[in-house]
């Protein structure tokens, strides 16, 4: 620990003596002065540009690029999403991450709405993202929007606390060859290519593949975790402009991993607990298509159909889901001042969700029915009112949608943004969000926990067998959120973003105990204790998000974030503080480029402690920092050498613990090479 | 564990002793967008509009930027500088409408297929359209401006701004790729 705070002494201290640099003296703009002639042979720089936008939107926004993608070192889609302030991502292991918005984190987190192109990742099993099956090929990210607070006016239900939009690039953004590849530590072996081609004069396309080893994390109690994994994934994605009216986009991923694991199961038999070592295989795949249509500049039409498919496997389950899943939107002008934005959607899926069992020929997990098909009508408009013209905007709308599961839910937002000058925006907003019921709240029966109990005067233990039993009637979980923001860059080359919220909170999820019975099972005593989903817990969460950026000088900038979280449930019990996200959270990095074919970058995370409920015990997380240092050298215009290293710190880390199966796993520091040749 | 610590101490202290030097490779350059005002300015100077029936005459050129807050700022110090006999007027948009206000229409950022539609809406009308990258020009704006290893390239459509009867003087010309179709 003595490290840490040295480490941060000193980052004190290079922070105070970057801002005894002066600014350089704001220029009197020397290119009016110069020629035509001149102008076109003076060097230019855009490298200000980051620092200097401010986004029009009235929301809590946070783009992450390709270039902070690349910079960061990161090797996977929810590991980038650290980059962005207000988002608790945390690795519970080689293959599992537990990634949420504004608090109520988890494996299962079920508050965050999830694209990718426009394809939703949130799955209807559980209502949460299984972030392993989750991915692109990171080189081609064109950026990653993060919404943190409420979007399901635009987004539909479940984008309760946020909504990730990862996009890709357009195909005419990556013609030719990239080739990426290398191996180290933790990032045991890895590669990507990806070649473009263009067709005629209207059509690019490209192909992929890539695959990776990840190796092993440690037990937080000591010895080899077990968590290895391996994916191989590809796809395509194709762009044609077919007409000066339409553009058309197909695209599609195919993809399967083995996933190592050492997990834990309740079993009803000395010694309560059964341990084993699994591999699992998932894969899956999606195909979709967007049709563009532009009747003016003001005015287009958006029709978009995909199928999505997976089959995700566990110890105990095999989650199986097909989507079918249709989308309209439109856009058009009215009265010269609103901007009228409606859709409609259609989901149709189908499910088949059955036990495995375990190395002992139990099961410990049924879904009954077994195979649902289910859908989703959903429509929404909004109006984005010019109340004066380049100063002051005012968005009102709602989503309308039915469901299967909870009926139908009606999520209005209001929302305003006030731009006095161009280097200043005020923003605030009110909007309603639920989160409906998952297949699992309404039908699971899982066996959770089982512990053994001595009552005396009897020596001999009773086994407590506590199942957690589904609620046909659970209902959905509601929020209504006040936000407000503000955004400048007063200072030339200084951002500042800063957002406060305050969320209210009602029926959300309590597993409600009852008194346990004494029951006889295969011949033996046990205490049976059935634990049903209830919506009997309500609360408030409230913080404030600060991200800034500051380019220093032409060749070095830097990014700092800091997020403060308070969570306040309570349910019939009392007070719940079981759960609780960090409460504070930054993030430091540095790009510096001292030279045009160098790049050296360091990344400081702080991040404060949090308590997780899990199967057999409560955790507390302790605080920790990380640092992570990546160095880059182009010997050539296309061809990049890097070396990063993740998490140096210490040796392994705890950063989470998964609420089922898996053991606390700390995460290992790790070193990685990589070379990247485009052509 | 102590010599990763030690290392990486090291290495924050070398990023120290960089903060005292500023590279001389990024000491000529100017900002982008600042160039790019610049440069419209210039072209602007440079060409002709149709002569105008007497009664709409305007005293001033309605200059229009379609763009982010870091365009509208830089193109805000181009704002009443003089061009021939009138003075540049910037007007931001903040919608891709009401292009009658506009003599010149800078347009950053705007997806593809939106663009198409600009063209079509402002066809052979005399309306001289600047915008970023080399595909600007090509698809029917009349002139785009590229950065080609950090120096900014001009992309002139000739036939496109012909139709609109807009003259862009022979010394802009030849410092210009020319595109005519």
């Amino acid at each position: 620990m003595f490290f840490n705070q040295a480490a941060i002494n000193y980052f004190l201290f290079l922070i105070f003596s970057c801002l005894t640099i002066l600014a350089r003296a704001e220029d009197q703009n020397p290119a009016l002065d110069l020629s035509v002639e001149d102008l076109l042979n003076v060097q230019v720089t855009s490298v200000a540009k980051k620092a200097q936008s401010l986004n029009d939107a009235p929301a809590a926004v946070f783009v992450i690029s390709n270039e902070d993608i690349k910079r960061s070192g990161v090797t996977s889609i929810p590991d980038a999403l650290r980059l962005a302030p207000g988002l608790d991502v945390a690795r519970i292991d080689a293959n599992q991450w537990a990634v949420s918005s504004r608090g109520f984190n988890g494996r299962f987190a079920d508050k965050l709405q999830v694209l990718i192109d426009g394809r939703t990742a949130y799955t209807r099993s559980f209502a949460g993202v299984y972030w392993e099956n989750q991915d692109v090929m990171m080189e081609d990210i064109d950026r990653i929007e993060v919404i943190r607070g409420s979007g399901a006016t635009l987004w539909g239900a479940n984008a309760v606390n946020g909504v990730i939009n990862v996009i890709t690039k357009h195909s005419a953004k990556t013609q030719g060859g990239s080739l990426n590849a290398g191996g180290g530590t933790f990032e045991q072996e890895f590669g990507a290519a990806r070649y473009g081609v263009k067709w005629g004069e209207d059509t690019t396309a490209r192909a992929y593949v890539k695959g990776f080893n990840r190796g092993d994390n440690t037990l937080e109690s000591g010895g080899n975790a077990g968590d290895s994994w391996h994916k191989t994934q590809g796809g395509f994605r194709l762009d044609s402009q077919l007409s000066y009216q339409d553009a058309l986009t197909v695209q599609g991923d195919i993809y399967r991993t083995e996933i190592n694991q050492q997990a834990y199961y309740p079993q009803l038999a000395a010694p309560y607990q059964l341990n084993q070592q699994q591999t699992t295989p998932d894969s899956g795949g999606n195909l979709l298509s967007r049709l563009q249509h532009s009747f003016s500049p003001t005015s287009e039409y958006k029709l978009q159909a995909y199928f999505d498919s997976y089959s995700q496997h566990t110890g105990f389950v095999d989650d199986n889901r097909d989507t079918l899943d249709l989308d309209f939107q439109h856009r058009f002008l009215a009265l010269d001042s609103h901007e009228i934005i409606w859709g409609a959607g259609y989901r149709y899926g189908h499910d088949r969700i059955v036990a495995t069992p375990l190395a002992n020929g139990q099961t410990i997990f049924t879904l009954n029915p077994t195979s649902v098909n289910d859908q989703l009508i959903s429509g929404f408009v909004q109006d984005e009112m010019s109340l004066i013209d380049n100063r002051l905007k005012l968005t009102i709308g709602s989503k309308f949608e039915h469901n299967d599961y909870s009926g139908f839910e009606g999520q209005p937002s209001a929302k305003i943004i006030w731009s006095p000058q161009s280097q200043h925006r005020l923003w605030a907003g009110v909007s309603r969000a639920v989160r409906t019921p998952s297949r699992g709240d309404k039908v699971i029966n899982i066996l959770e926990s089982v512990t053994p109990l001595t009552i005396p005067p009897s020596p001999m233990p009773i086994p407590l067998a506590a199942y957690i039993q589904g609620n046909a009637n659970y209902g959905s979980e509601e929020v209504i959120s006040y936000e407000t923001g503000y955004r400048t860059t007063f200072i030339k080359a200084v951002s500042l973003d800063i957002t406060g919220f305050y969320n209210d909170y009602r029926n959300l999820q309590y597993t409600q105990p009852t008194t346990p019975n004494l029951t006889l099972l295969n011949g033996s005593a046990y205490l049976l204790e059935q634990v049903g989903f209830t919506n009997q817990e309500h609360g408030r969460t409230y913080g404030v998000e600060i991200a800034t950026v500051w380019q220093m000088l032409d060749w070095w900038r830097w990014d700092f974030n800091y997020s403060w979280l308070r969570t306040e449930i309570s349910n019939p019990a009392g007070v719940d503080n079981t759960a609780n996200s960090p409460q504070h959270r930054s993030s430091l990095r540095g790009l510096l480029s001292p030279r045009a074919d160098i790049d050296l970058d360091f990344w400081f995370r702080y991040v404060d402690s949090a308590t997780v409920e899990s199967e057999f015990n409560n955790y507390t997380i302790p605080a920790y920092v990380t640092l992570d240092l990546r160095t880059a050298w182009r010997p050539a215009k296309n061809l990049e050498l890097s070396l990063t290293g993740q998490n140096l710190l210490q040796a392994s880390h705890l950063e989470y613990v998964a609420e089922t199966q898996t053991f606390p796993t700390a995460i290992v520091r790790g070193v990685y090479g990589k070379i990247s040749w485009n052509f | 564990m102590i010599l990763i610590r030690k290392i990486s101490l090291q290495w924050l202290l070398g990023l120290s002793v960089l903060l005292a030097y500023q590279p001389s490779s990024w000491a000529q350059t100017l900002e982008e967008q600042t160039v790019l005002a610049a440069l419209a300015l210039n072209i602007v100077r440079f060409t002709t509009w149709p002569a105008e029936p007497q009664a709409n005459m305007k005293d001033t050129l309605n200059f229009c930027v379609a763009g982010d807050n870091v365009v509208q700022d830089s193109f805000a110090r181009i704002d009443h500088k003089p061009v021939g006999n009138t003075s540049l007027k910037m007007i931001n948009l903040s919608r891709l409408s009401n292009f009658d206000l506009c003599q010149v229409l800078y347009i950053s950022q705007v997806k593809q297929n939106i663009l198409l539609q600009v063209f079509v809406e402002l066809k052979k009308r005399p309306v001289l359209t600047i915008g970023e990258g080399a595909d600007f020009a090509q698809q029917g704006g009349m002139i785009g401006l590229e950065n080609i290893d950090n120096k900014i390239t001009l992309h002139i459509n000739l036939a496109v701004a012909r139709e609109a009867n807009l003259n862009i003087s022979a010394r802009l010309l030849q410092l210009a790729k020319i595109i005519d179709k």
